[in-house]
């Protein structure tokens, strides 16, 4: 113990009581009522996008050419609460081209809703996948041990059209050695806190890569899955990946190319995907890819021979 | 502000480390105070009040030990205003929402559960809050008459989030005075160096492997897969923690402090007992001294032995976390340990390749329960161990353990040799050497390259 222990002195001790009387009494309490107060209750979403948040109209901000700007695009990406007010204002480049093209042009031939039917495992026999990690879960966990799969980790539109090597081989080397009756592509994730008109321009090349190579194939062009709500990111929000799935499905002509959207079967009442189907709000878990490849086989367009 | 981030190693830490070399001693604590208000304001940015209630608790402590020094006859009350300050706080952010929950399934009473985010390092700070008054109520010292040495003490910045829980007697000295030498300075940059690549190229890298279990489900994954699994976990909790730790010593020793020792080569116990004296040390020490020993010990027969070890693995499972998994691997553990007490602990020590054996098996399975918090997903991972219990109707891809094994393989490499304590010879025989100083320097910037690269994470014990 202290051998040179001195008295409190008065002063110090009247101190010392009114301190520890207002914050034990009144500070306290008041943060504490104050913390409870604005903490969520549990099981209610705060700081998410409402379920109308997601089927906003506008599109999240495309970039110009300036990598400047394309900071801003990532910094600046669209959900939570505050940043979505100036979406509303904001118009893009692209859709003032759209906008003047549909004033100038005159509509061309309508496009017929294309008719899905539902086939048996040797449909895939002749079918080649393509994708990232989600088409990576399919190859490895899915039901169609029997079709071709060119997936990777990470794989983007970019990587695919510059040659990456998937176990020595190229995505031009599969076209150019194989035929494929069908060829399904989901990609984009991966690349969204890029250009997205970019990411656009390489699925064009991807497709009219396929069409020269096989030219009897059918193509797929198969929505990007939603993350889960907690999942989203600035760079990657349920907002963006409609988006972007939307501009694919602008590419379809639903002659030789469809646009198929997974989403339906894996969205939660918010349009993101259901929390507990997911480990981490991104892909879905091993054996749900059971129920991927059944709808996948229901989807399928059988040409009348 | 994590330890293992480009803004702490670049930013804060220079700016800190030169402010604080460039102090005069007498306000060196006040310094220390300062800075790691600053570090754990940016930690809870969002919730600009939880400065305040950290603040509010250093006042309130530092008080009431004040009162219990001075006014002795008067001590049990307010040690116990104290404590009932403390734990309230403690148990209204860590364990509020948990007992309604289960208030509300039991009696169905249809209480508002809230979701309180809670105050980083909480479970540290009241720990060392309360060992301070307790060990001034019960004489084995005196109380801190400085405020700024008070706040320095409690919201040192190398140990506020996640421990080790240095008790106030082991620094009381140092506070009012230690010494600043260059090998000191040296010593802790070079274990905080270690510390470091712990966390970023070894636990984060093989945390991937659980991220892609979870990933998968449990269903999904062969019986080898799930083991690996248990095991990587097992590794990544491991350097994670010990990592931290490391950084939190060296960060203390840069400063002058000598901050205890939190692990001693776990891994290589050969009973459970054995074991929880060499992981997190603070931790049980803190227990053994403010729970268990005040309990009676083992001094006072079986029953008494059984029922404070009890007590003790019941406060420890809820340490970690409000929810039933902590309970059931607190009571666990407290069932292995009452076991070996009893029957094995002998035998294991005796025949130590069974021992480790055991422990080999057992360490990962209790890691799992620690780590699953739903019961349901438990049993799952459970079933996926063998191959007996699972579902046969789904898909598990024939050899994905070759897989993760490619991927992750070299870590379970790293991790087991590190774990075992066998490089820790050659480690300080090099450590002063020209060499050491290049393995140093690698692993630093190994370190800041895979931070760089994002492959960062935060703490796991962050959580608790």
């Amino acid at each position: 113990m202290d051998k040179n222990k001195k008295n409190m002195s008065q002063l110090r001790q009247s101190l010392y009581t009114f301190l520890l009387i207002t914050t034990c009494l009144i500070a306290s309490p008041l943060m504490y009522s104050k913390i409870w107060k604005s903490s969520a209750e549990k099981g209610k979403p705060q700081n998410i996008p409402a379920a109308s948040a997601n089927t906003v109209t506008t599109a999240p901000k495309v970039q110009e050419t300036t990598s400047a700007e394309k900071q801003e695009v990532e910094t600046d990406s669209d959900f939570g609460s505050g940043s979505g007010v100036d979406m509303e204002d904001f118009t893009y480049p692209h859709e003032k081209e759209q906008e003047q093209e549909q004033q100038t042009e005159p509509q061309t031939e309508e496009v017929k809703e294309p008719e899905f039917k539902e086939s048996g495992l040797e449909y895939f026999d002749d079918a080649l996948f393509v994708g990232d990690s989600r088409m990576v879960g399919m190859r490895d966990y899915g039901t169609i041990p029997n079709a071709s799969y060119f997936c990777d980790i990470g794989l983007s539109t970019v990587q695919l059209n510059e040659g990456y090597y998937i176990n020595g081989v190229t995505f031009d080397d599969m076209l150019s050695y194989n035929t494929y009756g069908k060829v399904y592509i989901m990609l984009g994730i991966n690349e969204m806190g890029n250009y997205f008109e970019n990411t656009i321009e390489q699925y064009k090349m991807i497709v009219d890569k396929v069409k020269a190579y096989q030219p009897d194939a059918i193509i797929y062009l198969m929505a990007n899955l939603h993350v889960s709500t907690w999942a989203q990111t600035e760079i990657i929000t349920n907002t963006g990946i409609d988006y972007l799935n939307g501009r694919m499905a602008e590419l379809a002509d639903n002659k030789t190319v469809f646009y198929i959207d997974i989403n339906e079967i894996f969205d939660d009442e918010y349009g993101a995907l259901r929390a507990d189907y997911s480990g981490d709000g991104i892909h879905i878990m091993g054996m749900y890819f059971a129920q991927w490849c059944d709808w996948v086989c229901k989807h399928t367009i059988v040409p009348e021979s | 502000m994590v330890f293992s981030s480009l803004e702490f190693v670049f930013i804060f830490l220079p700016i800190f480390l030169g402010v604080y070399a460039f102090t005069d001693r007498k306000y060196k604590n006040a310094v220390i105070f300062l800075g790691s208000i600053v570090f754990y304001s940016v930690g809870v940015i969002e919730n600009p009040l939880y400065i305040m209630l950290f603040l509010s608790t250093i006042v309130v402590n530092f008080i009431v030990g004040e009162f219990i020094y001075h006014f002795p006859e008067n001590g049990k009350m307010w040690l116990i205003v104290g404590l009932v300050f403390d734990f309230w706080g403690l148990v209204f952010f860590k364990y509020f929402g948990f007992i309604m929950e289960n208030a509300n399934s039991l009696f169905r009473a249809g209480m508002t559960v809230k979701d309180i985010i809670l105050p980083v390092g909480i479970s540290f700070y009241t720990f060392q809050n309360v060992s301070y008054i307790m060990d001034v109520y019960r004489k084995s010292c005196s109380s801190e008459h400085s405020f700024v040495n008070y706040g320095a003490y409690i919201s040192m910045f190398p140990q506020l989030i996640a421990g080790p829980i240095v008790t106030y007697q082991t620094v009381s000295e140092q506070l009012a005075e230690r010494k600043h030498t260059a090998k000191k300075v040296e010593n802790g940059l070079k274990r905080f160096t270690i510390g470091l690549g712990m966390k970023v190229i070894i636990a984060n890298q093989i945390g991937g492997l659980w991220r892609d279990i979870t990933q998968i489900g449990f269903q999904s994954i062969s019986p080898q897969l799930a083991w690996m699994g248990i095991f990587g976990y097992s590794f990544q909790l491991y350097f994670d923690f010990y990592g931290y730790s490391l950084m939190a010593m060296g960060l203390g020793e840069i400063m002058g402090f000598d901050i205890p020792q939190n692990f001693n080569n776990p891994y290589i116990s050969v009973t459970m007992t054995e074991f929880w004296r060499r992981w997190h040390i603070t931790l049980g020490s803190w227990f053994r001294e403010y729970i268990y020993i005040p309990l009676g010990g083992s001094r006072e027969g079986s029953k008494i032995l059984i029922r404070n070890t009890l007590v003790v693995w019941l406060f420890t499972g809820l340490w970690h976390g409000a929810s039933w998994n902590f309970v059931l691997w607190g009571l666990v553990l407290c069932a292995i340990i009452l076991l070996e007490k009893f029957f094995i602990g002998k035998f294991m020590r005796s025949h130590r390749t069974v021992g480790h054996i055991y422990m080999i098996l057992l360490i990962p399975l209790t890691w799992l329960i620690f780590a699953v918090t739903d019961f349901h997903q438990l049993g799952l991972y459970f079933r996926s161990l063998t191959p007996f219990f699972r579902d046969s109707s789904i898909v598990i891809p024939k050899n994905d353990y070759v897989k993760y094994l490619g991927i992750y393989g070299k870590y379970f490499v790293a991790g087991t040799i590190l774990s075992t304590g066998l490089l820790d010879k050659p480690y300080e025989k090099i450590k002063n050497s020209v060499f050491g100083a290049f393995l140093h320097l690698a692993i630093f910037w190994t370190s800041v390259y895979c931070m760089y690269m994002g492959m960062d994470d935060i703490f796991m014990y962050y959580r608790f």
